[in-house]
């Protein structure tokens, strides 16, 4: 396993998961989220080639109200 | 009259916000009273358990609105170009309200940061709206990068105390004819979005004025109005001031002259 933070919690997902596998194990079911990994925007179609690592922080966000 | 910004045509020109409503309901009629076309919305961390986001879109894709995601919060450039693409994977749209903050005491938009992030933004295709502060020199530097449009601010963020500067905003409008201009933040009342327009601004983006009023539906239509008013009033050319009086009535004829 590997550690790595999820909207700034710690979380554990199997060494060499990709982004993919991850959303899935975390259960985002919705599709009106988009992804960044060490804040770098990762685009929907590279979930499945992005390997995550060690220490990784992705952030998860999703449409919010605003000003 | 209809106008175009962003590539898109509008007939309103008073841009709303989605935030600090009392609720989703008084959200949506006081949207509709304000007659905008255009609300923003932030993009915020959600955790899998919640689905607030989903609600929350689902209310905002049915007012059928133009949408346009800002990047409030951002302290950098780096991150206010990494949600300015996450916006626009989720909302299908290149329109980002750009801020990128400098001081978290009055949110002091950081003059540096938002021309890196324009700069970036617009070399991939983004139509760029950037919340800027009323500096000539900056915002001449922003449409030198390529901004069509700019979002000076009439007051810091949510203090309601209008137009600190209308020289500055006076002389962004002379020396930047061609540019879009709007005024973000800082309004509270609607004469202070009339006094915008009567500058010659070409909108207003309005949240917390609205959203926090006693009324926030009449409120919005009181705005939309004022945005009317004033705007009308540019377009009329409006009378030189004089230091002294000038009567009105004719003089000749007066009765009981002496």
């Amino acid at each position: 396993m590997i550690a790595l933070f999820l909207n700034g919690q710690p979380k554990k997902v199997a060494i060499g998961s990709s982004l993919a596998q991850a959303i899935a194990v975390w259960e985002y079911t919705e599709s009106n989220f988009a992804v960044a990994v060490n804040q770098q925007f990762v685009p929907r179609s590279h979930y499945h080639k992005t390997v995550l690592n060690d220490g990784d922080h992705i952030d998860v966000i999703a449409p919010m109200q605003g000003g | 009259m209809t106008w175009e910004i962003g590539g898109k045509t509008l007939t309103s020109r008073l841009l709303i916000g989605s935030a600090l409503y009392p609720s989703p309901e008084i959200m949506c009629k006081a949207i509709k009273a304000s007659g905008s076309e255009v609300v923003t919305v932030s993009l915020r961390r959600q955790n899998p358990s919640e689905n607030s986001g989903g609600q929350f879109w689902d209310i905002i894709k049915n007012t059928g609105l133009h949408i346009l995601p800002n990047t409030a919060g951002c302290h950098s450039a780096k991150e206010a170009i990494a949600i300015a693409q996450m916006g626009r994977e989720i909302f299908a749209t290149n329109w980002v309200k750009l801020e990128v903050i400098g001081d978290d005491y009055n949110l002091q938009p950081d003059p540096f940061g938002t021309l890196e992030a324009a700069k970036e933004l617009i070399d991939q295709g983004f139509e760029v709206f950037p919340y800027c502060t009323d500096d000539l020199v900056l915002c001449q530097k922003l449409v030198n990068v390529g901004c069509t449009i700019l979002m000076p601010w009439g007051a810091p963020i949510g203090t309601g105390q209008g137009l600190l500067n209308p020289f500055a905003l006076k002389t962004l409008r002379a020396r930047l004819p061609h540019i879009k201009l709007l005024v973000d933040a800082g309004m509270g009342l609607p004469s202070h979005a009339c006094q915008a327009m009567e500058l010659g601004f070409d909108g207003v983006l309005l949240n917390s004025a609205i959203a926090l009023a006693n009324k926030p539906v009449a409120m919005a239509g009181a705005f939309a109005h004022a945005v009317d008013a004033g705007y009308g009033a540019y377009q009329s050319g409006t009378m030189p001031q004089r230091e002294a009086a000038s009567p009105s009535s004719p003089i000749i004829g007066q009765p009981f002259w002496h």
